[in-house]
């Protein structure tokens, strides 16, 4: 085939996927970083410039400040506690016993359940008054919890949840790294004589360090993207202490149909995930070992 | 693989791709033969039970009795994905012919001028619906600048639920609960249960203030500490959160988890509370009429209905969803729409409703049905909401009206889960609702 013949293929087979990011990713943000700049709500049907107006308004807010916080603080927790549950069970459940395989769909089966589903269930298992949960834990405390009745609790109880949901996922990724893993490297550390945990130190988890790192990334943007939960959990609240950045786009846009404020609040979430992937991207692959 | 055969796998890859638009694009064009004339009804499910079901079969029959018009109905999740469902269509070009939502819902809709009147389908046919037939109560939302602009359909008022065998087992008359706030409190004391380690089996009252319908309850208790949450001679614009009322009502709703303990501390969710009560975890609950279908199924014990008690004065606001018609289609479909909404809001289908949900029956013709009266007659907690009209006022009804109701919520939960006093958390909140509503 010709040089240009290939192109124009490749321009086809590419033209699918294309036509779908441009209308559906490309587009929006690009419109969004226009409606930033307009006053645009129910009481101004007719957008209008209005410069970086919407943008001051927001930092200025301090439903929006404490926005941030939450979001920070969720990310903090669900996270590495995601990561590390993930990682623990994958090197548990390695192996092919029944048992192995058996624990291996318990910790799984949330991710193939909707999230709003758990959640629900979650929110019943999780009430103070009839709930099964805070029943138990009174024999314990000695006073019924009410984890999602206090902003700072609900915070924490919205991100488990959120960590139940997906650390059968990164155990998933893990487990596939570990079985990637050649078996004569393990016999031959073994007649070495090395330990279990330098086993895992030293040769283990540098091995696993492609999957770690995409495993990290994944579980990053799931923490700051999954809010599913939150609406049905707490609707943000009490008093806002469960509102994260993605949980207020949606009230803004959708709710409250302040669309240029919805706007310029994308505008601010797509910039800090690019900020995100620009910093830890270089950084976490120098020390990644992608040939096993 | 020559060069044609990956041409030739690449434009079928592609035409499988865009296969599914083709399909919708020439489905679309054969709606609009001779068929019937077709509208889309979008509807909320705002209370517990199997309700979108109900709603389903409604308009199956409404389908298969008039073959001139086609319903298809689109149930669009709760109150509030129902109205940016609808505002999204809206802004998209592609309104919806009718909808229920929320009877608060009416400034917004004005202001995004997406209604349209009914007085002249209304006046044209004064046979077709005699509107002194409806509560004036569940009118006092649906007037604005002389006009009407919906129909009552799934109309409420929160009342009292109770639980009679839990009154007689604390040593009270389970045909006499509590009138006034003072006596809920009393009486809540001797209904709270706790076991010999101090754990709470049963709580006295539960007044749900999250996860639903947040600001209601609120409203009631602003009412009967003798003020209202809003301005009745502006509606749109002004609400009065940082009032002795309001405040009167958030310092009861506070005292009653942390002073008088008779109420779980901390923010009560709305959609867990029937559960509660029907589990038999709390004795009295305030809720929606419209939660009666589901308490009536669930509930192992005596229970009645109560009037919600007083302070300076009884009071409720009214509740619930009306029948909006929208503008921008054209008039066969807006006739259509107004056949299906007069059918909906006939006497008989009302009172069917009224059963099958709860809700109460808009229609003081509704009650005089044979159906409404042998059902009465068998649960007769189901007149409490309809005698409660009488000190019903109208629901919040400001512009904007989830955005000020979410600044609402926010501050209630405030007041419930910290020390900080109440006038520090109610003035910033006031100070942004005025801003809201001022723009």
């Amino acid at each position: 085939m010709r040089k240009r013949q290939i192109v124009r293929v490749g321009v086809l087979f590419l033209a699918p996927t294309l036509v779908f990011l441009l209308a559906f990713t490309y587009w929006p943000l690009l419109s969004s970083i226009w409606n930033s700049l307009q006053l645009w709500d129910l009481s101004h049907p007719k957008p209008r410039w209005i410069g970086f107006g919407n943008y001051t308004q927001q930092f200025a807010d301090p439903t929006f400040q404490r926005v941030l916080l939450n979001t920070a603080i969720y990310v903090v927790i669900a996270t590495p506690i995601s990561i590390g549950f993930g990682l623990v069970s994958a090197l548990a459940v390695n192996g092919s016993s029944r048992l192995r395989i058996a624990a291996r769909a318990l910790i799984f089966h949330p991710v193939l359940l909707p999230t709003v589903a758990i959640a629900a269930i979650w929110l019943f298992l999780l009430d103070p008054v009839s709930g099964p949960l805070p029943q138990i834990l009174s024999h314990v405390l000695r006073s019924t919890p009410n984890p999602l009745g206090h902003p700072g609790s609900a915070l924490v109880t919205v991100a488990l949840v959120g960590v139940y949901k997906n650390t059968g996922l990164y155990m998933l990724f893990f487990l596939a790294g570990l079985q990637a893993i050649h078996p004569d490297i393990i016999d031959a550390t073994r007649i070495d004589g090395a330990s279990g945990w330098r086993r895992f130190r030293f040769v283990t988890w540098p091995l696993l360090g492609p999957v770690a790192f995409y495993v990290a990334v994944t579980a990053t943007l799931d923490s700051l993207r999954n809010v599913d939960h939150i609406f049905v959990l707490t609707q943000g609240g009490p008093a806002n202490g469960t509102n994260v950045f993605l949980y207020q786009i949606y009230l803004e846009g959708f709710e409250f149909w302040n669309t240029g404020q919805a706007s310029a609040l994308t505008v601010v979430f797509v910039a800090i995930l690019l900020l995100l992937a620009m910093l830890v991207l270089p950084r976490l692959e120098r020390g990644i070992h992608y040939e096993a | 693989m020559n060069k044609q055969n990956v041409r030739g796998v690449a434009v079928i890859a592609c035409l499988l791709l865009l296969a599914p638009l083709a399909v919708w694009a020439g489905g679309s064009r054969e709606g609009s033969a001779t068929k019937p004339v077709s509208i889309s009804f979008y509807y909320p499910v705002g209370v517990a039970g199997p309700l979108a079901t109900i709603i389903g079969g409604y308009v199956t029959h409404f389908n298969n009795t008039h073959p001139s018009i086609h319903v298809k109905a689109v149930f669009a999740g709760s109150y509030t994905e129902s109205y940016s469902k609808v505002l999204a269509a809206i802004r998209g070009g592609d309104a919806p012919d009718s909808a229920i939502l929320l009877s608060q819902n009416l400034n917004d809709l004005l202001q995004q001028n997406a209604i349209i009147p009914l007085d002249s389908f209304i006046n044209a046919d004064p046979k077709a619906v005699n509107m002194s037939d409806f509560f004036p109560a569940f009118l006092l939302n649906a007037k604005e600048n002389g006009h009407i602009w919906s129909l009552p359909y799934q109309r409420s008022t929160p009342v009292m639920f109770y639980n009679k065998d839990a009154f007689t087992k604390a040593g009270l008359d389970p045909n006499k609960p509590p009138t006034t706030w003072s006596e809920v409190i009393s009486d809540g004391q001797k209904l709270t249960v706790r076991d010999s380690s101090g754990n709470v089996t049963q709580w006295g009252v539960e007044i749900p203030s999250s996860g639903g319908v947040d600001t209601w309850l609120l409203e009631a208790l602003t009412i009967e500490a003798g003020g209202l949450l809003y301005n009745a001679n502006d509606s749109c614009c002004t609400i009065y959160l940082n009032d002795p009322p309001a405040k009167a009502a958030l310092t009861y709703l506070r005292d009653l988890g942390t002073k008088y303990k008779v109420s779980p501390p901390g923010p009560v969710n709305w959609g867990t509370a029937a559960n509660d009560f029907a589990a038999g975890k709390v004795a009295m609950l305030y809720h929606s009429t419209g939660s009666l279908a589901y308490i009536r199924h669930n509930a192992k014990f005596q229970w009645g209905t109560a009037f919600l008690p007083k302070d300076k004065r009884f009071g409720v606001p009214t509740g619930g969803g009306d029948l909006y018609l929208f503008k921008g289609t054209p008039s066969a479909r807006q006739k259509a729409a107004w056949q299906f909404t007069l059918w909906m809001t006939s006497t008989n289908q009302l009172a069917r409703w009224s059963i099958d949900s709860g809700y109460v029956a808009p229609r003081i013709s509704s009650w005089e049905t044979p159906l409404m009266k042998q059902y009465v007659e068998k649960y007769p907690q189901a007149l409490t909401a309809r005698d409660q009209l009488k000190y019903a006022h109208a629901e919040l009804p400001v512009r904007n009206i989830i955005e000020v109701k979410r600044q609402i919520v926010t501050a209630m939960q405030a007041v419930l889960t910290s020390n900080q006093s109440i006038d520090s958390i109610v003035a910033p909140a006031q100070a942004r609702i005025d801003q809201i509503l001022k723009q």
